[in-house]
């Protein structure tokens, strides 16, 4: 049965033809993950966690990535023994293999045992290839703590 | 990867020879599991590690110890936790609680019963939290004693052992020692002030914007919320109070995985995360290798409450163990999990008074000296 509907028709709608659901944007489902997303992240008691303050955290992340790489070449040049030993302890926060095999290097290579000691514990940074010799040579180290971790 | 395998017996007994004479107790402990796989022609050196290593654990004190024999032998690790049990040190006895089971039912008695009346407080806490594994027709008597030795104690830590009574005995003691909690209007304005704090704002003026706090570790810059807005909103609110910790770039990564893996938080059965919510980081301008974190200020510290009130504590200690166990699982060494770093967040009621029918939940914080697990082995 076909109603006719003036108010369809003044509309331009034909009542008698198929429908077609083609053009019409469908509604987005609400997207569970988010929404679980913002639950697990709002603490009680202060105001909910938005779409806005998930999103400010990774705008920031990705500035701070985006400075990763340049923080830590100045790090690892740094004069100050504990900004080099953060440096090494904090390889894995690049993922250019040639800055991580400079940054080991040079905390294997660096006059404080204790930035040496670092280096070998985090050498896991790097492939096998490039790490057995490093640890081959530390293994010959002047602590015995290295020469230990080394052999570890 | 382990180059201990790779190097020949000849040379893997240099190096065990250098560990041995170097006296250095954290490192025999580690090269003792590669000396227990050498051959049966070497049981006399394995004899001599496992002498020394005795001797040291008993004689001297070595930081990070207590991790360490985690990884030894369990025949030796079982030598060394019976004779620290017996000792008069203090700090000695405390690390056998970390590997009650190596202990025979026996041995956890003696202790147990031992440190309940030890002028030494952090003793009786740690007996009173193991009274639920010494011998079952021990367990009450020595709850009691515990009650007569420091009602505070038990009041704080009693459900440790009182969890795990059916429930018909569990309200006979409680009773009996006066556990049971009902909130007189004046303690739940106490309780309602006390839930509305924070530590960190302890040390720091009342009227402040920009402050460093001082802590041990890293540093700590606490922004408040500005006078025109105090003005404004002279309501007492956590609200728009957030802190900067300035921490290695390496820290703020383990805190991050922590943070970010809802999923596994999920899995762990939270509803929440309980980690200290990062709101954005950037980088230090004090130190290439440093980050400044900014995060949430949450409420009291466990500390804090506890200290007062024995109020929630069930719930609390069960979400304390539940996280600790947790980021072991996840593979991180948070470093100095103690009860002040972990805090609280209650929920409010819809008038924005704090709910107290409700346990608050409670969040690990404070991730400045974390570290990947792997890195203690």
């Amino acid at each position: 049965m076909v109603i006719n509907d003036m108010n369809s028709e003044r509309r331009g709608f034909d009542p008698t033809r198929e429908p077609s659901f083609e053009k019409v944007e469908p509604i987005q489902p609400p997207d569970h993950q988010l929404e679980l997303k913002r639950q697990m992240y709002s603490v009680p008691g202060i105001e909910p966690v938005t779409q806005s303050d998930l999103d400010q955290y990774e705008r920031s992340k990705r500035l701070l990535d985006a400075k990763t790489d340049d923080r830590l070449r100045r790090g690892i040049q740094s004069d100050r023994p504990h900004v080099r030993n953060n440096t090494v302890l904090s390889v894995f926060g690049t993922t250019s293999l040639d800055l991580r095999n400079t940054i080991i290097e040079a905390g294997m290579a660096d006059q404080e045992p204790n930035i040496r000691f670092s280096a070998v514990k985090n050498c896991s940074a790097l492939p096998e290839s490039n790490r057995i010799p490093l640890l081959e040579k530390a293994l010959q180290d002047r602590s015995i703590y290295v020469r230990f971790e080394a052999a570890k | 990867m382990n180059l201990i395998s790779l190097l020949s017996e000849e040379q893997q007994l240099t190096l065990f020879r250098e560990v041995f004479y170097d006296n250095h107790l954290i490192r025999l402990i580690q090269v003792m599991p590669f000396v227990m796989k050498l051959s049966t022609d070497h049981d006399a050196l394995k004899q001599r590690f496992s002498n020394k290593i005795l001797k040291q654990a008993v004689d001297e004190d070595w930081e990070d110890f207590e991790e360490s024999i985690a990884f030894l032998p369990e025949t030796i690790r079982k030598r060394i936790v019976s004779r620290l049990a017996r000792l008069d040190d203090v700090n000695k006895r405390f690390i056998v609680y970390t590997y009650l089971s190596d202990l025979s039912e026996e041995g956890r008695d003696q202790l147990v019963d031992r440190s309940l009346s030890d002028q030494n407080a952090l003793m009786n806490i740690e007996a009173v939290k193991a009274i639920a594994y010494v011998s079952q027709d021990k367990q009450e008597q020595f709850f009691l004693k515990a009650f007569e030795h420091d009602p505070a104690i038990v009041h704080q830590y009693g459900y440790y052992f009182l969890s795990t009574l059916p429930e018909d005995r569990r309200l006979e003691l409680e009773q009996r020692c006066g556990l049971s909690q009902e909130l007189s209007a004046e303690q739940s304005r106490e309780l309602t002030d006390l839930a509305l704090s924070t530590p960190l704002y302890r040390v720091a003026p009342d009227a402040f914007f920009r402050t460093n706090f001082y802590k041990t570790g890293s540093r700590t810059t606490l922004l408040g919320a500005r006078e025109i807005d105090k003005q404004t909103n002279p309501e007492r609110s956590l609200k728009a109070r957030v802190i900067v910790r300035h921490i290695p770039y390496f820290a703020y990564q383990i805190w991050r995985n922590a943070f970010e893996n809802s999923d596994f938080w999920k899995q762990e059965g939270f509803d929440h995360v309980p980690i200290e919510p990062i709101i954005r980081v950037q980088s230090d301008k004090m130190a290439p290798s440093d980050v400044a974190v900014f995060s949430r200020v949450l409420g009291p510290s466990v500390h804090m409450w506890l200290a007062n009130t024995s109020l929630f504590q069930k719930e609390i200690g069960e979400q304390m163990e539940h996280i600790t166990a947790s980021l072991k699982k996840m593979g991180i060494s948070h470093g100095h999990l103690h009860d002040d770093n972990f805090c609280l967040a209650f929920y409010k009621q819809v008038d924005g008074s704090v709910d107290l029918s409700r346990p608050p939940l409670v969040y690990a914080i404070d991730f400045d000296q974390a570290k990947s697990i792997k890195d203690n082995i």
